[in-house]
């Protein structure tokens, strides 16, 4: 097997997790798989990946999302690199961008920093969960007023 | 920062060709568990994702400076403050957030009746590889990430969450 096009795109984990849940999809219906030692370490790393993307912001996305995403991006001058990895990651602080976007203090000023952070929060969805002890623990401090 | 390599055309089933699957998702890694194997060398900080576990972290690219605790069998590294150096300790299990620094391909198709020691392609930027295996029983892994923690942001979750 030769590589013909090394880096011929990249691939969000939104990508990924799709096109292994397709794959999952076909092999289920193409009936019983052969149960090759091959076979089954295919089948191994297909799951285990799935489960490791299912606990990843892109679990919660969609092309809609994405492209929604892509576009907001396209005014603040990032590489296609930095903007997958906000894609994949959905950073909250300003330490994860300084670590996603390269030189980004001589980039981004304080302002445009938080800038991001907060369009991350408001197209790519959250965590459900921790939203809710977030909302809960907000509701704690506020609440001995009700 | 590497980037996403080998668009997937075809879906191999054997299992070496899984590992070119594998490629398409490593890519810029973040946030995963750390665990130590069990008979792992205190050398070597390794790391796993659940679906791929040949990351390694070299004791040089730990948040510095650091430093190994025979007793606890521990990484740790000692953070200098202003009231002197505190110890943080990274436990097994604890999940941490590293960059990915570079990647090693090992042919591991069997080579002849000769022992030979399994070609390293050079790749340009290629950093130290590995440690080499003690038993001949064991097998390298053909494809292993190393890893980097010593940048502001990354090590444990815990040391940068407010």
């Amino acid at each position: 097997m030769e590589v013909k096009n090394a880096n011929a795109a990249m691939l969000s984990n939104y990508e990924v997790l799709k096109l292994l849940t397709d794959l999952k999809e076909q092999r289920r219906d193409a009936g019983k798989s052969k149960h090759s030692t091959g076979q089954q370490n295919l089948n191994t790393i297909m799951y285990e990946t799935l489960k490791y993307l299912s606990k990843t912001p892109c679990s919660r996305q969609s092309p809609e999302i994405v492209k929604e995403f892509l576009i907001t991006m396209m005014h603040h001058k990032l590489t296609k690199a930095e903007k997958l990895q906000l894609l994949n990651h959905r950073p909250q602080a300003a330490v994860e961008i300084q670590l996603m976007v390269e030189e980004s203090e001589e980039r981004l000023s304080e302002e445009q920093i938080e800038e991001l952070i907060q369009k991350v929060a408001d197209i790519l969805p959250g965590d459900p969960e921790q939203e809710n002890v977030a909302a809960a623990d907000t509701m704690d401090e506020g609440g001995e007023q009700s | 920062m590497i980037g996403l390599r080998h668009k997937i055309k075809n879906h191999p089933s054997s299992p070496e060709l899984k590992r070119m699957f594998l490629n398409v998702l490593i890519f810029i890694v973040n946030n995963t568990t750390v665990e130590r194997y069990s008979c792992g060398q205190p050398f070597w900080f390794t790391v796993t994702m659940g679906f791929f576990d040949d990351i390694l972290i070299p004791p040089e690219s730990l948040q510095q400076p650091a430093k190994f605790d025979e007793a606890e069998q521990v990484w740790l590294w000692e953070y200098e403050t202003e009231e002197g150096a505190h110890d943080l300790y990274m436990d097994q299990g604890e999940e941490i957030r590293f960059r990915v620094a570079d990647e090693v391909f090992v042919d591991t198709s069997p080579t002849g009746p000769a022992t030979a020691t399994p070609d390293t392609p050079a790749q340009p930027g290629q950093s130290t590889a590995p440690p080499a295996q003690e038993s001949g029983d064991k097998k390298q892994a053909p494809y292993t990430l190393i890893g980097t923690i010593c940048e502001s942001g990354l090590g444990l979750l815990s040391w940068w969450n407010s």
